[in-house]
């Protein structure tokens, strides 16, 4: 088949599948905003077709959003004041004119918008709007469809006395079970391996067991009592008399602006993450384009704000089906969209026959997904820290609004950033200052330097130098000149560690041993010396050093340790002080003692006190050699003390003498010990700074620490070396 | 190694727990790249003083001559500027402040103004003790800037005569001079062609510059070029690099209270010294 070709017809049963889930998700969350079910399918089939053409992304799918359930209803409650069908109309309004801010930011470059919220207080904004579709959907889904109330809060206790009434018999009882085993389907299935049942989703299985007793009790009314026409969805007859028109009337109302923000916050902030999250999906390995897509879902919102529809966003649960069932780009989400009109116009007299219980149950599970309890425990694992910024943004959200819930969110993880950094003039100083530095150190190997702190606030100058590093090389991150780093920046950097690993490069972190954890978690914050945060907690770098220690059944040990016995007798420490060592691997080779580790070390005292670290390793020979300091160039400078040192050139390797600098004091000794074998392996390995302090050999070869590649050559050269010079013993 | 690259240089010398230090490493600097020493002291004449001080130049290694003290009452930064100005000097000595918290240097009010108002080059040391040192490593600003050309050629010659190791020429080029965005895997591909052409013009230019200047053996000049914020991002490099000395352009206009509000620039090293720093002075008519 022509290959331009099966590249389309390849996205068909992809986007038939994620249409079997959209069609039951968009008329339940159309519901649950208030809202005609219809407006779900309008913003489904207007966003497949709009974004499938002028989207930036590959395989993801757009449609109404769970996040916006919130939002849209606030907006037709308030603005209709009481009145559904009007506010719906005038709710209409504020979402075009939220596709046209969405369109603006996407032409402005705001694609980066989602990275400037702390990663706890968006987790914690997204559970409270669980905690909000919930509310009113668990009434639905136990047969009441009726229920009123004026907070989150007041749903929730109002809830016994619709269990009450279902165990009165106010409500039919066959309401109740259908929702709930319902609910049971959407639990279940995701439990279940059956190939069968997992052919088709639970949220069409849902659809299809609701049809089917309807139908029941249609065809036989003497053995199934008919629900209620207030259970059953209402579509019209003539899907194109339910399209509502906006409302513009209320444009000069500081309530309807207050809806388009909110609008466009919550429809931003969950499409950016959704595209982040999706981009780690894609089987291709493709970056998403997310100022492209933000103006595609701008224009396909207008669009479908004027057809009667909801805001369209980038949604993860559908475009993660889409990308299981094989979808390779942008015709899936056009085909999910065609299905949908095929479905509404074939088959509107069963869609009639859905009992309004068995889609709330959908919705309950949605609801209960953003906000279950693994979401409390993964942000607690990090720090109770986090969780105070978790807990304050949710219930902010919940009492108040989303905009207050998120602003209050960022005033606590500013507040305890201030609080660990100790000043906040200088916080603030450092927030407004570039603090990133990005080269080629060398080639196809990038160190990124990160000074002063890095939080939220500053991350957008990370991001953008990370952005610019091909992503099949190698970058180092290098956090040795930072004072404090967030869980936010960790946990983004996390995301960039798998996207390099999906290219074939890689990200390495180190300086952070250096910082105290907050917690055992891999992503706690750390700061320097903070109270409050243990040292006791091993960083990844330290734990890959550990599992490479057991590889080589050497010893790991990762406390502090005092080492200026071992490392004081080399010219190089003659001028510089030595603190303490860290991550210390101790090992033997034959006869030959290696210790690597990271050494501290400072250089002048006082106020010109400088203080370095590097990773480093001796061979304790336990034999007589020269004294002797070799080196590719700059660092033989460093060691200040060569008194009575020569240059010692070898005339038989005229390229040897050429590329290494060899100093000593005992020529003929040295031109004895650097025998061809040595002197060819040396060639033929990457020159490391090598010291003799007449017994022990001292090698490193940056004065910062190693990454685990550069720890693994270091020792490996090291080990190879202690063969060679252990051959030499025998002789 | 040729001629030295500055005549006359000036330090102002004080009573303080540094005031040994400070000569001992300003007639060791002279003795490298100048012919002659003035040892400015504001203030009154002192005979005790002039004693004192004459016992530590006597003190010092080696021969010592060529050196001149300076009495003057005054305002401190007057006086070296007006000192300056009679004796012909071409390089002014002048020590950073130490600063509490993360910032370790930062430019005192007396070397801000000499930055400001001088009309000759500024050494900023910010280690008047540490004496045994050799300055290995130097970083050297690339700016496409007229006066590169001569602070380039300003800092071999200084790199010379140090003994200097290694000379980095960092061209800073601002990422807005890249005209493409990243969006997507394509964008990075052509990203990556327009930095490497824009690598290869500025190697060219600074390889222009340095045509005419002798290296000493085992020094080696290296160029990078990086892409970042300008003014900041050499700090940071020189600071990561450990580099011993960091020499830039002088500023093109005469820094004022603005600066320090919107930070430019030199302006962004001054506030937060990475190591000791040369601001090279260039007079307008003298030629590249």
């Amino acid at each position: 088949m022509n290959p331009k070709i099966k590249r389309i017809t390849q996205n068909i049963f992809p986007g038939f599948v994620v249409s079997l889930v959209a069609l039951p998700l968009g008329l339940g969350l159309a519901l649950a905003s208030g809202v005609p079910p219809l407006a779900g399918l309008i913003s489904a089939v207007v966003g497949g077709i709009i974004v499938s053409i002028l989207g930036g992304s590959n395989i993801t799918i757009v449609g109404p959003g769970n996040g916006l359930v919130a939002v849209t209803l606030a907006a037709v409650l308030t603005l209709g004041g009481g009145n559904m069908e009007q506010g719906y109309l005038l709710a209409l309004a504020a979402v075009v004119i939220s596709g046209g801010i969405l369109l603006l930011m996407g032409m402005l470059k705001f694609g980066a918008l989602s990275d400037f919220f702390p990663s706890a207080a968006v987790q914690g904004m997204l559970a409270a709007i669980g905690f909000i579709i919930m509310s009113k959907t668990l009434h639905l889904m136990l047969g009441a469809p009726d229920v009123q109330a004026d907070s989150t809060i007041e749903y929730y206790f109002k809830l016994p006395a619709t269990i009450h009434q279902l165990q009165t018999g106010e409500i039919p009882w066959l309401a109740g079970i259908l929702g709930l085993s319902c609910l049971a389907i959407m639990i279940l299935t995701s439990k279940i391996k059956w190939k069968l049942i997992k052919l088709i989703p639970a949220p069409m299985w849902i659809i299809l067991l609701g049809i089917g007793t309807s139908y029941f009790s249609k065809m036989y009314p003497q053995y199934l009592a008919p629900l209620p026409e207030s259970l059953m969805i209402q579509i019209p007859e003539n899907v194109f008399e339910g399209m509502g028109f906006p409302d513009f009337s209320k444009l000069g109302d500081s309530q309807f602006w207050g809806a388009v923000i909110s609008l466009t916050f919550i429809a931003g902030i969950e499409s950016l993450l959704s595209l982040k999250a999706v981009d780690k999906l894609d089987a291709l390995k493709r970056r998403s384009n997310a100022n492209k897509d933000l103006r595609a879902l701008g224009i396909a919102t207008i669009v479908s704000g004027f057809l009667g529809g909801l805001n369209v966003v980038t949604v993860i649960a559908r475009s993660s089906i889409n990308a299981n069932y094989g979808a390779t780009n942008r015709w899936s989400n056009f085909f999910h969209g065609a299905f949908l009109v095929i479905f509404v116009l074939v088959f509107t007299p069963a869609l009639q026959l859905i009992p309004l219980p068995a889609l709330a149950s959908i919705l309950v599970y949605t609801g209960y997904k953003l906000a279950e309890p693994a979401g409390f425990v993964k942000v607690a694992k990090v720090g109770w820290q986090q969780l105070l910024i978790f807990i304050v943004t949710m219930l902010g959200t919940l009492f108040a609004n989303l905009m207050i819930g998120i602003a209050a969110g960022i005033l606590a993880t500013l507040l305890f950033q201030f609080k660990a950094f100790g000043r906040i003039r200088l916080f603030i100083r450092y927030a407004f200052k570039p603090n990133t530095l990005l080269y080629e150190e060398t080639p196809g190997v990038y160190l990124l330097s990160v000074k002063a702190f890095s939080s939220f606030v500053n991350f957008i100058g990370l991001k953008r130098k990370l952005d610019s590093v091909p992503p099949n090389s190698q970058v180092i991150v290098d956090f040795s000149l930072a004072k404090f780093v967030d869980y936010s920046v960790l946990e983004q950097i996390s995301n960039y560690y798998q996207s390099f690993k999906n290219y074939g490069g890689d990200l390495e972190i180190i300086g952070l041993d250096d910082l105290g954890a907050y917690s055992a978690h891999p992503l706690a914050p750390r700061l320097a010396k903070a109270d409050g945060a243990s040292k006791s907690t091993l960083s990844k770098r330290q734990k890959t050093i550990r599992l490479y220690a057991k590889k080589l059944a050497w010893e790991f040990k990762p406390q502090k340790d005092y080492l200026e016995e071992e490392f004081e007798p080399f010219a190089f420490f003659g001028t510089r002080i030595i603190d303490s060592g860290r991550n210390r691997l101790t090992g033997k080779q034959g006869q030959v003692g290696v210790l690597m580790v990271d050494i501290d070390y400072h250089e002048g005292e006082f106020i010109a006190q400088e203080n370095r670290h590097a990773t480093m390793v001796i061979l304790d020979l336990k034999q007589e050699i020269p004294r002797f300091v070799l080196d590719k160039e700059d660092l033989l400078d460093k060691v200040a003390h060569l008194a009575g040192f020569n240059d010692i050139n070898f005339s038989m390797h005229p390229d040897f003498s050429e590329n290494f600098k060899l100093k000593g004091q005992n020529t003929p000794e040295l031109h004895q010990f650097f025998d061809n074998e040595l002197i060819e392996f040396l060639q033929s390995n990457k020159p490391f700074h090598i010291e003799s302090n007449g017994n022990a050999l001292l090698i490193f070869e940056k004065e910062r620490l190693g990454t685990l590649s550069e720890i693994k050559q270091l020792v490996s050269f090291a080990t190879r070396l202690a063969v060679i010079l252990n051959s030499k013993h025998k002789k | 190694m040729g001629e030295k690259p500055f005549k006359n240089i000036a330090i102002a010398i004080a009573e303080s727990p540094n005031f040994e230090a400070n000569i001992y490493e300003s007639i060791r600097i002279k003795k490298m790249i100048g012919q002659q020493l003035f040892l400015i002291h504001v203030g009154d004449y002192d005979a005790q003083l002039e004693k004192r001080i004459k016992e530590v130049i006597a003190s010092s290694e080696g021969s010592v001559d060529n050196v001149e003290i300076v009495w003057q009452k005054g305002d401190p930064a007057q006086v070296i500027l007006e000192v300056a100005k009679q004796k012909n000097i071409d390089l002014i000595i002048a020590g950073a402040m130490p600063r509490e918290g993360l910032v370790k240097y930062y430019m005192g009010s007396v070397a801000r103004r000499l930055v400001r108002a001088s009309n000759c080059s500024i050494l900023l040391m910010t280690h008047p003790s540490k004496l045994k040192s050799t300055c290995g490593c130097m970083v050297v600003n690339g700016l496409n800037h007229p006066k590169t050309s001569h602070t380039v050629k300003m800092a071999i010659r200084v790199a010379n005569s140090f003994g200097a190791r290694k000379v980095t020429v960092v061209q800073e080029v601002a990422p807005k001079m890249v005209s493409t965005k990243i969006e997507d895997e394509n964008s990075i591909a052509k990203l990556q062609e327009e930095k490497a052409e824009i690598e290869r013009c500025e190697k060219e230019r600074i390889s222009d510059c340095m045509k005419s200047e002798v290296l000493n053996t085992g020094l080696t000049v290296e160029q990078k070029c990086i892409f970042g914020k300008k003014g900041y991002t050499i700090g940071h490099f020189a600071e990561t690099t450990k580099a011993d000395l960091l020499v830039m352009n002088s500023p093109d206009t005469k820094l004022g209270f603005l600066d320090r509000v919107f930070t430019h620039d030199l302006e962004y090293i001054l506030s937060e010294l990475p190591c000791d720093l040369l601001i090279v002075h260039s007079k307008k008519n003298r030629k590249g």
